[in-house]
Formats: structure tokens, C-alpha cells, sequence
């Protein structure tokens, strides 16, 4: 079953002279509970596909289908109450709200919808971030990996169908991120949770059950490394 | 340049709205203050043409009403800037604080540091300081120019019931004040920056650099606020912000709750004036009033200890007739002619003889000369005509004397008549202030409800005798009179008392006695021109005032906007519409406003009430709070605070949460 289907996808900055085709009908589709991983040179056009599957920039043309809803075609508002309940996304730089508690940070995407989080499921979160005895502590007060595992935390608290995360380990040394990784690939696998991540290091790519590599704004090679 | 000038100079460029907003601020702050400083020196000049170069007797004084309110006026201007000023400085320096970190990484001195921010604060003081100078002289020529306007009414007035005179303000270029006003200005703008300055030069370099361009983070306080499920969302997280950020914030709260408080303050001012300006505008039912009043002197018997007065040039009831009845030869004008001695005697009353009302208000008084029974008496005289009436209507032969059983006092604020003596009083022992004695019968009353208008004016004594006038003499003498042709009545009165007690063009009182020919309503309109005039500067330093306030507010909330688009852009993020998050600002705009209000209207009310209080010991006012001023305030207090958001918020709908989230 697909949660995401990317259908010619084009995304074009600027124009005239500073025309630059960041995406150039990119195609693919991700099962639940796949791991894929994008990779691709620098400037080649992962973050904006990224920012494009996550609903938060616009396409030039194309659709994005998650759980069989097209993305671009909801106002503003169904868009972004949608992402809330359906899409975890992790940045490379933490991107917390500085003056809420970590427990807070987690559960920002339920309260945004009025809702309390399932005690159990915050628990587990908070359990597999390992921040336990940092709750009540604001983003200002954790290292940068404590953050990012915040981030994950948040992203995940809904049980999005799919989690977008780029670069989340570009800004960490090797151990925080290989805590993130871990952090990751737990959810991906006991939750079976689908997994979308953006990266440039090759050792983090091959972890991933499919790599995408993308090159000028196309998809150059699809190749699954584990079923 | 140096190039801890020119990085000041960038930072200047780059952000221009703030520039410019901190500019207008300190150009209104230097304005105000030179306006001030020059209507001092133009006040002073005016004293000096009027009173002399050493100002005369009450030249101190003279100083004093001139000099307090100015020194008060420029605190209120210096401390307000201050609390604006160094808010632009203090956002700016945060703003900085990444490039403070690697300047001290390379090498910056903590003085380096302090000088970048000052020199910023030099480049604009340089443009911003000449300018409000020159803003606040033309404030000056426009208020100077307003004053005179007025000014040729109220010498007129004034010429008619005192003495030749010519108040006019003109404008005078002092260098002094010049000097003064810059120096105050400058001194100002150098202190509201020094303080950020300071603050950022201690910050360590590992702190500046740790904070990576992430702004002031003493702010991000945790607070006591949790958000949960249990209400609106963008409610509690505005609650929390408003919170968090209550420090950023608070320059902005500060100035804007002095502006609500200034503008209560003045509009329970107004009220105020209004209320004195109603209590000594009499109406006794004539339009013209010529007057005659001896000089006096208040001395101390010194056989007795007790007061009297000395009357240089008492009128004796003859003349005063005589001049009655000059009057009445003017196209036959009815005159009311009336005069009073209020320190001859005093009366010596048994407690029988007083009202249960009056032993209340004497137990209660700590009014030093009306102690035990001995109550001071006024004596009045009519005009023949007038006091046979009156004779007629206390159903009293004539000769007789008429007790007017009314004493008018100031209970607290509120204007009392009660009746001082009991009926059975049927003679009064009256003492002179050496010693003498004489009883008097009193063979009619009047009740308060009875006393024609003409003789209930303030400051009475509590026992008021109308008395024949044979033989009498008195201080003063009024002659009113509703002319058909006032301004001819009035140049007729002025010749017949002229005849009668020349001036000699001398000054008001020099003969050693003053009469004078004036509207009954001149007293009121000299008030009122004078209230107007106040009213209008004082308003237009409020106003002036508080636009520094609001310059204040637009800078903060549009820099906090600014500051926090990464929060928003992650808020969107996550999934919060911009509709949501633009909702959550106007509430924090709401609550703070409402923070503002909160200090500044109590505030504000507190000082009315205190000065409400003051002016009730005095005269006998009504007074309310100025509920309408109140009600404005906090619609434009709102108005203010939800429009700077939602245009600053503009700006965030337009950029893109991915370049945010980048930064
Ligand atoms: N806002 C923008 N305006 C114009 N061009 C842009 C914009 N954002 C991205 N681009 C261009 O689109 C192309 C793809 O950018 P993108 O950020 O997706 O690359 P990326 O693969 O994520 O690179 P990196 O690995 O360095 O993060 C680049 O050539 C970039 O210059
Ligand atoms: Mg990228």
C-alpha cells in the first residue's frame, strides 16, 4: 500500500536569467513502513523535493498524494491542519519553540488540534528519546543532539504516515547522530513507521531499505537494497 | 573610517524602519525638550518686561510657577526617552550579537564592543539631534503664536479690572537655551544608549557566539504557564509568549502605560479646572460689577492678641450712596448697591444659640478662628432702595437689622448651606477686637431659601447681620447693575468713580485703594482662556509624548515579530495555520495592552483622585472620574497595539517558512 505518491513533480525558482529547474518531473512512490533514503550532490534538488512532500512550499506543477489525499489541492488551512495530524518533518537545525518545556515541544502537533496526547504514547516517546529527566527543561538548556531528538520526538507523537527528516544528523557530531539514526530506524522498525530521510553521508544511506539518488532535479537511479 | 564606525553605519542601513523609528523618536524627544526650555526663557522674558528685572516682591514665586512645571515636563520627556531610546539600543545590539561574537573571537576589546553601539547611537544622535532642535523651535514660534492669539483677549480682560497691561509672550532666541536644550538632549541620547551598550560588552565571547544570532535569550523565562488540552490553543500559547517575552516587551508596556497614565492625568485636570471654573463663576443676576476696595492691613490689637484690620481709606455709606445714585442717572439703571465689614466684630454665643448643624460643624472644623461660640460676624449695608426691600420682605420696620441665617461652608468637596443660629436668638452680644462690647437685636431673619441672590456670594461670615447704613463705613463697596448698553454703562461708572477715587495713573492698589468697572462674566472667561490655553499644551505635550510611546511599541512588536519568525515558521511547520499563528499574535498584542492598562489606568486614577482631593479642600467642587477620557484610552490602546501587529505580521505571511526554517 502507498502513503506517498510523487506524480511529475516540478519545482522552478526564479525566472528569466535566474531561472534554476530545481525539480524536473520527479516521479515515485513509498510503501508504509519503507525506509528511503534520497541522496543526491549539493544543490541537486533533495531539500526542495523534501519541502514539497512535507507541504510547506508549492510545486510549479506535479502532485503529492499522501494516503490517497493530493496535498495541493487543500487551502492553506486543511493543508497545514492535514500536516499536523499525517506528516512528521525533522530539520537539520532543531527548529524548537524556545520557550516551551520539552514535554511541550513533543506535544505541540496534539494541542495544535485541542487534543491531549495519548499519556502511553508520550511516554514511549519520551522514553525512546531518552530524555526522561529533561521534560521540564527548555530547548536553551539541551545540547544539540538532545534537541534534534526532541525534533524526532515531535515529528513522530502523531504517528504521521510518513516522517521527512533532512539532514538530521548534518549539524551533530558522529555519536549524537548516530543516536538520531538509531532513533530513527527504532521507529521505523518496531513502529513500522515510513521513513523518508535526506542525506549526504553514505554510511547513514545505506541503512535505508530503497536510495533515491538525484541529480539536477531528476531522479537518476531507484535501487532497492532490502525487501 | 573606523571601521567599528562603519559597522555601526551598516547596521544603521540595514535596518532602516527602525532607523528611522528610533530617529523620529529621539527628533521628538530633543523637540519637546527645546520647546520647553524656550517657553522658559520666552516666560522669563515676559516676567522681566512685566515685573522688572529683579521680578519684585514675588519674583521667587514668580520663578517657581514658571521653573516647577518645566522641570516636571522635561523629567517626564527625559525619562520617557530614556525607557524608548535605549529599547532601540537594546534591540539592536541584540541583533548584533553573533557579529559581537566573532569580533571578540578576533580580537575585540569589551570597549571595542561598547564603542560599536555608541557609535551608532553619535551617527544618529549627529542627524536626529539638529533636526528635533529644529522641530522643537518651530513648536515654539506655532505655541508662542497660539499663546498671542489669546493673549490680546486676556489683556483686555485684564485691563479692565486691574491695570494697563500687556502679557506677550515673543519668541526669543537665547543661545543659552539653545545650548541647554542640545546638551540635555544629547546627554539623554548618550545615556539610553550606554545602558545596552554596557550590557552587551559584558556578555562573554562563548555566549555571544552560543546564541548564533538567536537574539536576547534572558527572555525565554520559563513561566508558570503549561500549555495543554484544555482551552484554545493560540489563547494559551499567546499566554505564554506574552509571558516568556514579558522582558523584551517591557519598555514597550512601560512607555505605553506612562501615556495612558499622562492622558487620564490631564483629562482629571480638565475636570478638574472645569469643576473650579463652574464654583467661582457667580451669577448674582447683573452683567456689569464696579467695585471699590480699600488697602488694608491685618494687625493684632495689642491690648486684646486678637486680629484686626486696618482700612487705609474706608467708604462711608454717604458716598456710596451718593455714588448709587450717580449710577442710576444712566438711562435709569437699577443698581444694587452693597457693601461688607467682615472683621469688625466677632459674636459671643451660648451653645443654645447655635444649631445642632452648626455645633456639628464647628466640632468638626479645625478652623482655628471659629473656636467655642465666638463666631466672626459680617456686616452688610444696602443701598436704601435695596435695603428697604429687604426690610419689606423680612417684614422688618425700617432701621431694623436682618439677621441672613446662612452660612455657606466646604464639607469635603461638597458645598453646604445650613443655618448657624436657632431661632430664639433674639439679640447678639457682639465683642470688637479691643475689647468693647455691643448687643444687638436682630429683628428679622432670612432663611437661605429667602437671601436674594446678590448676597450669596462665597467666603461669608457665619453670621451675617444686614444692617442700616447710617453712619457706617466699610472696605469695600459693589455697585452691580444689568445696563441696557453695558459698554456706555461701563465708560460712565469708570468717569463717576473716577471723580470720586482718582487713580491718577497709578498702578492697581498704589493710591492705596482700587476701584474698578468690569463684567460680571470676566472672571470666568480670564479662567477659561487661561484653562483652554493650558489645556491645548498640555495636551499637545501628551500627545507629542505618546507618539514617542507609540513610536516605541511599532519598533518593539515589529522586531519581536521579526525576531521570532524562525518560532512562527516552525509553528507553521508542525502544522498551525498562518491564520492561527497571525490569531495567536493579536491575542499577545491584546494582553499586553492590557498589561499596559492595567498599571497606567489605575495609575492614572490614583492621581486624579489625589488631586481631586487637594482641589476639594479648597473649593467646593463636583467632581467625577473622566470616565469618556478612560474609555478612549483604552480603545486607542488597544487600536494601537492590534494594529502594529497586524501590519508587522504582514510581513510574515509574505516569507516563505523553508527560508525561515533555514536560517
Ligand atoms: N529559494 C530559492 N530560490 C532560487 N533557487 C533556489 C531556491 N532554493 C533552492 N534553489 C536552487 O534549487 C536547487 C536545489 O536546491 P536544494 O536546496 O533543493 O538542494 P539540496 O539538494 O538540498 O542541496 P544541499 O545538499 O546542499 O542541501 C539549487 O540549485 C538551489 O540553488
Ligand atoms: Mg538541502
Amino acid at each position: 500500500m502507498e502513503v506517498l505518491e510523487v506524480k511529475e513533480l516540478t519545482k522552478i525558482y526564479g525566472s528569466g536569467d535566474n531561472r534554476v529547474t530545481a525539480l524536473d518531473h520527479v516521479s515515485f512512490q513509498v510503501k508504509k513502513g519503507e525506509f528511503v533514503a534520497i541522496v543526491g550532490a549539493s544543490g541537486s534538488g533533495k531539500s526542495t523535493l523534501m519541502n514539497l512532500m512535507g507541504g510547506i512550499d508549492l510545486p510549479t506543477s506535479g502532485s503529492v498524494i499522501v494516503d490517497g489525499e493530493p496535498i495541493f489541492e487543500m487551502s492553506e488551512s486543511a493543508l497545514a491542519i492535514f500536516r499536523r495530524r499525517n506528516i512528521g518533518i525533522v530539520y537539520q537545525f532543531y527548529n524548537l519553540i524556545p520557550n516551551l518545556t520539552v514535554d511541550e515541544n513533543i506535544m505541540l502537533p496534539c494541542l495544535l488540534d485541542n487534543r491531549k496526547p495519548d499519556a502511553q504514547k508520550l511516554e514511549k516517546i519520551i522514553e525512546m528519546t531518552g530524555l526522561s529527566h529533561r521534560r521540564d527543561h527548555l530547548p536553551g538548556e539541551l545540547s544539540g543532539g538532545q534537541q534534534q531528538r526532541v525534533s524526532v520526538g515531535r515529528a513522530l507523537i502523531n504517528d504521521p504516515a510518513f516522517l521527512l527528516a533532512d539532514e538530521p544528523t548534518g549539524n551533530l557530531d558522529s555519536k549524537a547522530g548516530r543516536e538520531i539514526m538509531e532513533l530513527l530506524t527504532a521507529a521505523n522498525r518496531k513502529e513500522n513507521q515510513t521513513l523518508i530521510l535526506i542525506t549526504h553521508d553514505e554510511n547513514i544511506a545505506l541503512q535505508a531499505d530503497r536510495i533515491l539518488t538525484i541529480s539536477d532535479g531528476k531522479i537518476i537511479r531507484d535501487e532497492v537494497m532490502r525487501v | 573610517m573606523n571601521i567599528l564606525c562603519s559597522f555601526a553605519l551598516k547596521q544603521l542601513g540595514r535596518k532602516k524602519g527602525r532607523t528611522v523609528i528610533t530617529g523620529g523618536a529621539i527628533v521628538l524627544s530633543a523637540a519637546l525638550l527645546t520647546a520647553v526650555v524656550n517657553l522658559v526663557a520666552s516666560g522669563r522674558t515676559m516676567l522681566v518686561n512685566f515685573l522688572g528685572e529683579d521680578y519684585g516682591l514675588y519674583g521667587g514665586a514668580y520663578m517657581m510657577i514658571l521653573l516647577v512645571p518645566a522641570l516636571f515636563l522635561a523629567a517626564l520627556i527625559v525619562a520617557m526617552s530614556v525607557i524608548v531610546i535605549s529599547n532601540a539600543f537594546r534591540m539592536s545590539a541584540n541583533e548584533r550579537i553573533s557579529q559581537f561574537g566573532t569580533l571578540k573571537c578576533v580580537g575585540a576589546t569589551k570597549k571595542q564592543i561598547y564603542q560599536t553601539i555608541m557609535y551608532e547611537c553619535v551617527l544618529l544622535c549627529t542627524a536626529a539631534i539638529p533636526l528635533g532642535i529644529l522641530l522643537g523651535y518651530l513648536f515654539s514660534f506655532l505655541g508662542i503664536a497660539v499663546v498671542n492669539l489669546y493673549m490680546e483677549e486676556l489683556n483686555v480682560l485684564v485691563r479692565s479690572m486691574m491695570r494697563q497691561v500687556n502679557f506677550a509672550l515673543s519668541f526669543v532666541f537665547s543661545p543659552a537655551a539653545l545650548l541647554i536644550s542640545a546638551l540635555i538632549s544629547l546627554g539623554t541620547v548618550l545615556f539610553a544608549a550606554m545602558l545596552p551598550a554596557r550590557k552587551a560588552m559584558r556578555i562573554s565571547a562563548l555566549d555571544c557566539l552560543r546564541n548564533g544570532g538567536e537574539t536576547d535569550t534572558s527572555g525565554y523565562k520559563r513561566t508558570r504557564i503549561t500549555i495543554d488540552a484544555t482551552g484554545k490553543i493560540e489563547y494559551q500559547l499567546a499566554r505564554k509568549n506574552v509571558s516568556s517575552y514579558r522582558k523584551r516587551m517591557h519598555s514597550a508596556v512601560t512607555a505605553f502605560s506612562i501615556s495612558i497614565m499622562l492622558f487620564i492625568v490631564l483629562s482629571g485636570l480638565q475636570e478638574i479646572a472645569g469643576g473650579i471654573q463652574d464654583f467661582i463663576t457667580m451669577d448674582y443676576g447683573y452683567s456689569v460689577i464696579a467695585d471699590y476696595t480699600s488697602n488694608f492691613k491685618n494687625t493684632v490689637n495689642p491690648k486684646t492678641g486678637r486680629r484686626q484690620q486696618e482700612c487705609a481709606f474706608p467708604i462711608t455709606a454717604e458716598t456710596a450712596e451718593e455714588i448709587t445714585a450717580k449710577l442710576r442717572e444712566y438711562e435709569e439703571t437699577d443698581i444694587y448697591g452693597d457693601g461688607q465689614d467682615y472683621t469688625t466684630y466677632v459674636a459671643l454665643l451660648g451653645e443654645q444659640d447655635l444649631t445642632e448643624e452648626m455645633r456639628r460643624v464647628i466640632a468638626d472644623g479645625d478652623d482655628a478662628g471659629q473656636s467655642g461660640t465666638v463666631l466672626e460676624v459680617e456686616r452688610i449695608i444696602l443701598d436704601e432702595k435695596h435695603y428697604d426691600e429687604l426690610c419689606a420682605q423680612a417684614r422688618v420696620a425700617k432701621g431694623g437689622t436682618i439677621l441672613l441665617n446662612d452660612y455657606q461652608y466646604n464639607d469635603n468637596g461638597t458645598e453646604r448651606h445650613i443655618a448657624p443660629l436657632s431661632e430664639t436668638v433674639a439679640t447678639l452680644q457682639l465683642e470688637k477686637a479691643d475689647g468693647s462690647q455691643d448687643t444687638v437685636s436682630i429683628d428679622g431673619v432670612l432663611t437661605p431659601e429667602e437671601i436674594p441672590k446678590p448676597l450669596l456670594y462665597p467666603n461669608t461670615n457665619p453670621v451675617r447681620l444686614v444692617v442700616p447704613s447710617t453712619g457706617m463705613t466699610v472696605r469695600g463697596y459693589n455697585w452691580m447693575a444689568n445696563p441696557a448698553d453695558e459698554n456706555g454703562f461701563m465708560a460712565y461708572a469708570k468717569d463717576v468713580l473716577e471723580g470720586y477715587f482718582p487713580q491718577n495713573g497709578l498702578d492697581y492698589g498704589e493710591a492705596g485703594y482700587t476701584s474698578r468697572v468690569f463684567g460680571a462674566q470676566d472672571f470666568a472667561k480670564i479662567m477659561n482662556i487661561a484653562i483652554v490655553l493650558a489645556a491645548c499644551f498640555l495636551y499637545a505635550f501628551v500627545f507629542l509624548l505618546g507618539l514617542i510611546g507609540v513610536l516605541n511599541v511599532i519598533s518593539t512588536v515589529s522586531f519581536q515579530i521579526k525576531s521570532r519568525a524562525r518560532e512562527f515558521a516552525v509553528l507553521q511547520s508542525v502544522g498551525m495555520p498562518s491564520k492561527a499563528v497571525r490569531k495567536m499574535l493579536t491575542m499577545e498584542s491584546v494582553l499586553c495592552a492590557g498589561k499596559a492598562l492595567v498599571v497606567g489606568l489605575p495609575l492614572g486614577m490614583v492621581i486624579v483622585f489625589l488631586m481631586a482631593r487637594c482641589v476639594k479642600m479648597l473649593f467646593p467642587i463636583p467632581f467625577h472620574m473622566p470616565w469618556t477620557a478612560m474609555l478612549i484610552t483604552i480603545g486607542i490602546s488597544f487600536l494601537v497595539m492590534w494594529g502594529t501587529v497586524r501590519i508587522s505580521a504582514r510581513t510574515l505571511k509574505k516569507q516563505n517558512i523553508i527560508e525561515t526554517i533555514r536560517m
